[in-house]
């Protein structure tokens, strides 16, 4: 499903060079649930915005789904790929904060062209899966943490793609909540099948997937 | 307060340099306001102050004539004839001086060269007398102006500019004592003055010639009447006399002439004698008016300060949007400070404040700009408009540093900037302190 | 659109000073954009379909030497006066010319004063028409030597410059179509007509035949329609003042031959007590006239505030654009994340501007609208000649209003565009994680 190949990483400023990544080698199967761990500055992050092509490595191969990913590839191409392939998480939740729940989830199939009608179908049907129908005209600011990292999962989920990328999904959550938003993930990998890439520091959090990672100033040890 | 102040520029200082691209765009705004409303001011500074040669222009009055026939045809002999001018105005108390020319209005062009076959140019030229040059205060490079005497004996004498000289004969020595084509008759130049800008109507032009010179039509007479003729007259007043005084004094005169002119043709006129002082002539008359107090002065530039504080208002709309926006992404600070106590008067005072720096900064920025803009439209006949010049062969227009840097003007400048500054500042600032403080504590980033 | 108009009202707080601008900057520059879009179009958009050839014309004009004792209050004695056609030989004689006359008038020498008149057909005084109107000497074959071209069914050029009856004149092509609806008006009679002093009536003060008839020609290229009279010069001769036209051959460039000519123009062509003393081409003449013409002044005049105002809607825009998407960075950033494309970012970005300069020209022409109703005009383009009952998008008020309402729109459209461009592209430009990690 992902396959990165003797991936570099490197940040150049004017007066240091910082390794990021080295020599990173993952392979991802399709339908697996994978946890990065690693403490902060370890490259984990890095690593995540590369497998989502929001960045470039310096060096090394990206395949997605089979596709090998040309670091030439056109602006318009990459959008695409993010669009249909990719659904991100983030940690401090990014949703945009002038638009309500439906018009956030709706966002993805804005991109691909889709009908009005039919997103908003399908962006109600998201957000009750996610467990908040009752919240749907509310904006971010009058949600509660958890209930914008679930927005922020029915935004990443409502495309259908294949990988979901989730970058300290509840970092900014307390237990319970993070629990609630573990429980979901989990349950997208296990009943739809989709492949869930997660960066985590928490312990007991990585426990509950399929397999774990760790990484020490840019390279894999585990 | 002066240590206060200082505290006041650091910390804006320190604003700038931490957002410049804002500063920037802000002195950019306010540049272009204070630069198109300091235009206008440059041009009504150079109307109605006094400048090179025409330095007594609160003195200095324009005489209007018009005869007209009582008997309801509507003809009019605008101007006097210089007998008329001689008879009305040959003895007055409260006059200083009293110079007859020929309407500017009436004025042709001349081609001047230095002699037959040289390159040939195109000039103003003034018919005057001698009063003209102890009304206005020219400065004599070379030479005298031409005396009572040349004019009696009907000679072909002339001053001209600097300008003109140099254009004719190159630095090669003295002017006065050549002569000089004027339309292919040759005159004699008996002074050289240094020229006076084209934007001075009243005093500007390239040669002056007595006006008893037989090209100049001066002597253009209405045959029923002996008094009306091409001349036009400007007093001196002497210090401390008024218009009014003058108009007083002229009075009984008139009266006399009238009586004469109906016992010698027997024709009732009515003759209309208007004293204009100088900015009746200078600025554009938006409410033309006979009425020519102080109060009609101001009532005549009302719409050029409207039209400076328009130019000053839109600006302000786009510096309020900004202001505005910038007080959006400072709403926390604002908050923690009135957490701890600040009130809402001193924090508005502060953002006012800040603003003003960066204006001042601005307003130097316009004020420099509109001298440059002023100097690269000056040749332009949309410019000589607002001076009565478009007609005239002006090829070049000198300027003067008393028309841009005076006292009077920085004023003007620095009142511009706090009001730009006011109406930039105030609204967004009094808005965005109006909130609560725990939402703008609350208020993310 | 709805996610224009969503993100338009989310910052409507900013937004709003740009809308409130572009209102008031629309109601202000309207009239002034109708003036110049009106001249603009009738300088440059209006030429006359038959106008004459001007690449070989050259224009000048005599000067009078005389001693001062021997000046004043004489009159020009028929000896004196051959001076003129001894310089006009001369210069006929030259192998570049093809023909010379004197004149009193040509067509654009003045652009800021020519006179003109009011004509009708002389059976129907009310149908009257607004016309330049010039004079010429007979027999110097001034329509030839001018270039203007008779159309079918008048007399030829030739014939028209040698005599024609006393009472006669010609006129343009266009003249003829509007007082008497086609082009074969030769024989026909106008009268030349004023309104009375209380304006209830109509004056006839003298009967013309028409003579010929010449293709449209412009006195004054700011002039809408081609309307101009030409009539013989009866009771003066060349003298004082006198000017002339000369045609060059057509294989002699004209600003060649005027370089060559001039050093020495005014010890070669001098005779008795003339003096040949300006010698142009008709395009440098040309050139000199549009500079100082009212309508070019106007034109500026009316120019400098819209200047003015673009760039303070350009600042202001640029301002709180570049503020408000410093803001709007993390939503940028999610929206690329989601699969939006650089392109499609700053299309939405310009779409926005679109929208927002939509509306507030929208309001401000509206508001513009208002003033039209009471009572104020729509620009004509301080032309002269017109009869009132042409018809095109000028004369006509909604093609006029809307036309003109349109370019306004464009014009903010264009200043806004570059406005939001900028800071746009700037944002587009960086990358998404540094975009995102900046929040």
């Amino acid at each position: 499903m992902i396959r990165l190949t003797g991936v570099n990483k490197v940040y150049r400023t004017e007066e240091i060079e910082t390794q990021a990544l080295e020599n990173v080698n993952i392979e991802v199967q399709r339908g697996e649930f994978l946890s990065i761990m690693g403490p902060s500055g370890c490259g984990k992050s890095t690593l995540l915005n590369i497998m989502g092509l929001l960045d470039v490595p310096t060096s090394g191969e990206i395949e997605l789904c089979g596709t090998r990913i040309d670091p030439g590839l056109s602006d318009q191409r990459l959008a695409e790929f993010r669009n249909r392939m990719l659904g991100f998480v983030f940690q401090s939740f990014h949703l945009i904060s002038s638009l309500n729940v439906l018009d956030n989830v709706q966002l993805p199939l804005m991109y691909r062209g889709m009908g009005y009608g039919e997103r908003m179908r399908r962006a109600k049907e998201v957000i009750e899966r996610v467990g908040l129908s009752h919240r749907m005209k509310h904006t971010p600011v009058q949600l509660s943490g958890g209930q914008c990292q679930r927005v922020a999962i029915a935004r990443a989920i409502i495309g259908n793609p294949e990988i979901i990328l989730a970058d300290e999904p509840t970092g900014n959550l307390d237990s319970k909540m993070g629990g609630e938003i573990m429980a979901l993930l989990k349950q997208l990998n296990e009943e739809d099948g989709r492949t869930i890439v997660m960066v985590t520091h928490n312990d007991l959090q990585a426990q509950q997937t399929k397999r774990i990672i760790k990484f020490l100033d840019g390279r894999q040890i585990l | 307060m002066m240590s206060r102040f200082l505290i006041y520029i650091r910390q804006a200082m320190a604003l700038m340099k931490e957002d410049k691209l804002f500063s920037c765009i802000y002195v950019a705004g306010t540049a272009v306001a204070i630069a198109s409303a300091m235009v206008v001011a440059i041009i009504l500074n150079i109307q109605l102050a006094d400048i090179y040669p025409e330095t007594n222009r609160e003195r200095i009055l324009h005489m209007k004539s018009s005869f007209y026939k009582e008997d309801g045809n509507v003809g009019r002999w605008y101007g006097m004839s210089p007998k008329g001018v001689e008879e009305l105005f040959g003895n007055l108390e409260c006059a200083e001086a009293v110079s007859a020319s020929k309407d500017d209005n009436l004025i042709y062009d001349i081609k001047a060269c230095a002699e037959l076959g040289k390159q040939e140019v195109t000039i103003f030229p003034k018919f005057t007398d001698d009063a003209f040059f102890r009304i206005y205060s020219f400065e004599f490079v070379e030479g005298k102006p031409f005396s009572k005497e040349n004019m009696e004996h009907d000679d072909y004498c002339i001053v001209i500019t600097d300008a003109l000289a140099k254009k004719m004969w190159g630095d090669e020595g003295e002017a006065v004592g050549r002569s000089l084509l004027l339309n292919y008759l040759p005159y004699r130049v008996v002074g050289v003055v240094k020229e006076a800008s084209p934007l001075m109507r009243a005093s500007s032009a390239d040669v002056y010639l007595p006006y008893t010179v037989k090209d100049s039509n001066a002597q253009y007479n209405n045959p029923d009447n002996p008094y009306s003729g091409a001349m036009e007259v400007r007093v001196l007043l002497k210090r401390g006399c008024t218009r009014q005084m003058l108009v007083d004094e002229l009075e009984p005169h008139r009266n006399r002439i009238l009586s004469e002119l109906k016992s010698t043709t027997g024709i009732e006129f009515r003759w209309d004698i208007v004293a204009k002082p100088y900015w009746a002539d200078s600025i554009i008359p938006f409410f033309p008016t006979n009425d020519y107090s102080t109060g009609s002065l101001l009532l005549n530039l009302l719409l050029p300060a409207l039209s400076m504080l328009l130019f000053l208002l839109l600006p302000a709309i786009n510096l309020s949007g900004m202001v505005s926006n910038r007080m959006e992404s400072r709403v926390a600070e604002m908050g923690i400070r009135k957490a701890f106590g600040a009130k809402k008067r001193v924090l508005l005072n502060q953002v006012i404040q800040e603003n003003l720096v960066l204006t001042l900064v601005g307003g130097i920025v316009g004020y420099a700009l509109s001298f440059a803009v002023v100097k690269a439209i000056s040749n332009t006949p949309m410019f000589l408009t607002f001076f009565q010049r478009d007609n005239d062969p002006v090829d070049n227009v000198s300027m003067q540093f008393g028309m841009f840097f005076t006292p009077t003007m920085f004023l003007i400048a620095f009142v511009c900037c706090a009001v730009l500054n006011l109406m930039a500042a105030l609204i967004p600032a009094w808005t965005s302190l109006k909130r609560p403080i725990v939402e703008s504590l609350n208020q993310k980033k | 659109m709805r996610t224009i108009l969503k993100n338009l009202w989310a910052h409507r707080k900013q937004n709003g000073w740009i809308f409130v601008e572009i209102i008031i900057i629309t109601a202000l520059s309207w009239f002034m954009v109708d003036y110049v879009v009106v001249s603009a179009y009738g300088t440059y958009f209006c030429v006359p379909e038959g106008d004459f050839e001007k690449d070989h014309l050259c224009v000048g004009k005599f000067g009078i030497l005389r001693g001062a004792s021997e000046s004043e209050g004489k009159v020009i004695t028929q000896e004196e006066r051959e001076g003129l056609y001894v310089v006009k030989n001369k210069l006929e004689n030259l192998p570049e010319v093809q023909s010379v006359s004197l004149v009193r008038d040509y067509i654009g020498k003045d652009f800021r004063t020519y006179l003109w008149e009011t004509m009708a057909p002389a059976d129907d005084t009310l149908k009257t028409i607004g016309v330049a109107n010039m004079e010429y000497y007979q027999n110097e074959k001034f329509f030839e030597t001018h270039g203007l071209k008779t159309v079918e069914g008048s007399p030829s050029a030739e014939e028209l410059s040698r005599e024609i009856p006393q009472d006669g004149l010609v006129i343009t092509r266009s003249i003829a179509k509007m007082l008497f609806g086609t082009d074969q008006a030769v024989g026909k009679r106008v009268a030349r007509v004023r309104p009375t002093w209380t304006g209830d009536g109509i004056l006839v003060s003298g009967y013309n035949t028409i003579a010929g008839v010449v293709e449209d020609v412009e006195e004054n290229p700011h002039e809408r329609y081609p309307y101009v009279a030409f009539y013989p010069c009866l009771y003066s001769v060349p003298s004082y003042n006198c000017n002339l036209i000369l045609r060059l051959k057509p294989s002699v460039d004209a600003e060649e031959f005027v370089k060559k000519t001039l050093p020495t123009l005014t010890d070669e062509f001098r005779a008795g007590i003339f003096v040949l003393n300006t010698l142009e081409t008709y395009w440098q003449h040309y050139d000199q006239q549009m500079k100082k013409d009212n309508s070019t002044m106007t034109n500026q005049l009316a120019s400098i505030p819209l200047v003015l105002f673009c760039i303070n809607v350009m600042l202001g825009t640029l301002g709180t654009f570049w503020l408000q998407l410093r803001k709007r960075r993390e939503d940028i950033g999610i929206m690329r994340a989601f699969g939006a494309s650089r392109r499609r970012i700053f299309a939405m970005l310009l779409a926005e501007g679109t929208v927002l300069t939509a509306l507030a020209t929208f309001v401000g022409c509206f508001i513009w609208f208002q003033f039209v109703a009471s009572g104020i005009s729509l620009s004509d383009g301080n032309i002269y000649g017109s009869s009132g009952r042409e018809s095109d998008w000028i004369t006509q008020f909604w093609p006029h209003f809307l036309i003109v309402s349109s370019i306004v729109y464009l014009l903010i459209l264009i200043v806004v565009g570059i406005a939001i461009a900028l800071p746009a592209w700037g944002i587009c430009r960086k990358k998404v994680v540094d975009v995102l990690r900046e929040n």
